[in-house]
């Protein structure tokens, strides 16, 4: 078997997360008795994405839950692949998936929070703002020091606010206004 | 900024350290800087500017994708190149592995099964980017979880012929060939003297943890007793190589990592 084929088969078996038959592929050219252990690069790339997003994603992640949270990062693993040499990229494109996902589709504030905590992990012109829905930002707030005083929110979705960021000693702050 | 040279026990600049360097001005000798945490503009490139100022850096990569067969992606060579001509490196180093295949990105290391065609593959690359870059490029041994059937020959004989062939240096990670022998309980002293130290312009430590059966290299740990021991072995072998302690996962307090730092530090001057 040819080098190149090698390789595009040891990439498939560690993208092949959520199948039984993942080890097929290799076992023409990897140590049978280290068949097994093609597991510990499906759970480097499993693990450093939820690890990631987690960390990109702090609001997100205790809304969902850590099961549902990693439910998703899950299936956007599988259905979007990583296509970027850019690790932050893939933090960039979740909330787009998030917001297609079936599960969602009726969740008033995924979307929002999701836009948040990218604007917070990432943005860093102090010019820059994002529109919201007045009150979203206090919410994304409370999730981020997991201190939910009420899921259930009272939006006036016809009054918005603005964010943007302020790095007070190096940390980032997010800057609320009226609009 | 400095032209002080890289020599000593350094360490891995991490973010959550960076503004308590740039207050404290710590006595590190050097800090190796991973160029992929430094791919989007923000502020830590304004604190790596600082930093630069008092102390000399190393670039390492994690995408170089040096293994594999898909062509370079052109924009993340581009922009490579701008963070190396903006903070000048003494050196710059990636993994002896493969990382993307057919455009999806692992982001994670793997192995090069060792055959005449893939060391015409990675000896191919490296040269593309020592002329991309005008200048020798460090490559380093990884850990390995598996092994391939076919194989024409060992990692130091592989190592050996990828340095011949390209005129490019090692980055010798000691806790990688640890792992690696424990992984296969394979024991061997003096393993080291079978590298080409003359070549070795750098060294990592890093402590990896058990999963099952297998230690992987999680660089979550202090570094292990017996990797400092073979540290201690090389530099009382005459090699005075530069070395640095790597953390991404539990990282400690500043101040505790630096005195880890210290006491590898001082276990190397009283050799001398």
């Amino acid at each position: 078997m040819n080098y190149r084929e090698q390789l595009k088969r040891f990439s498939n078996s560690v993208f092949s997360i959520g199948i039984n038959s993942q080890d097929t592929d290799v076992s023409k050219f990897v140590e049978d008795k280290h068949l097994a252990r093609m597991s510990v690069y499906r759970n480097n790339l499993l693990i450093g994405l939820i690890d990631r997003l987690s960390e990109d994603f702090i609001a997100v992640k205790n809304y969902l839950g850590e099961n549902n949270f990693r439910f998703f990062v899950r299936n956007y693993l599988i259905e979007r692949s990583i296509t970027s040499p850019n690790i932050s990229d893939v933090s960039k494109e979740f909330p787009d998936f998030l917001i297609s996902q079936e599960q969602l589709a009726d969740d008033k504030y995924i979307a929002d929070l999701a836009r948040i905590d990218l604007f917070y992990s990432y943005e860093h012109d102090t010019e820059k703002t994002l529109e919201l829905t007045k009150g979203i930002t206090n919410f994304w707030q409370q999730l981020v020091d997991d201190e939910v005083e009420e899921v259930e929110l009272k939006l006036d979705r016809n009054t918005k606010e603005q964010i943007r960021i302020k790095f007070v000693e190096g940390e980032r702050v997010l800057v609320i206004s009226a609009v | 900024m400095t032209e002080k040279p890289i020599e000593g026990i350094g360490l891995g600049l991490r973010f959550p350290h960076f503004d308590t360097i740039l207050k404290e001005q710590p006595a590190v000798p050097w800090f190796e800087v991973i160029t992929d945490n430094f791919l989007d503009d923000g502020s830590h490139h304004q604190k790596l500017e600082k930093l630069r100022q008092d102390y000399p850096i190393a670039l390492h990569s994690i995408g170089f994708n040096l293994g594999g067969v898909d062509n370079f992606n052109q924009d993340y060579l581009k922009r490579f190149k701008q963070i190396y001509d903006r903070f000048q490196p003494q050196w710059i180093s990636d993994h002896l592995c493969w990382s993307a295949h057919g455009g999806r990105y692992h982001h994670d290391l793997l192995p090069i099964p060792r055959t005449k065609e893939g060391l015409e593959n990675v000896c191919s690359r490296i040269n593309y980017l020592q002329d991309y870059f005008q200048r020798s490029l460090i490559v380093e041994n990884i850990t390995a979880y598996i092994d391939f059937k076919e194989t024409d020959c060992s990692e130091i004989e592989f190592i050996k012929v990828i340095i011949e062939k390209t005129g490019c240096y090692l980055l010798l990670d000691i806790s990688n060939v640890h792992i690696n022998q424990k992984n296969r309980e394979e024991e061997k002293d003096q393993w080291w003297s079978g590298y080409p130290l003359d070549r070795v312009k750098q060294i990592h430590l890093a402590g990896g943890k058990f999963n099952g059966e297998l230690i992987v290299d999680t660089h979550s740990q202090t570094v292990p007793k017996d990797d400092i021991e073979v540290l201690k072995q090389i530099t009382q072998a005459g090699y005075n190589i530069p070395a640095m302690i790597e953390r991404d996962a539990d990282i400690p307090s500043f101040a505790e990592l630096e005195t880890e730092r210290q006491h590898i530090e001082a276990s190397i001057d009283e050799l001398s």
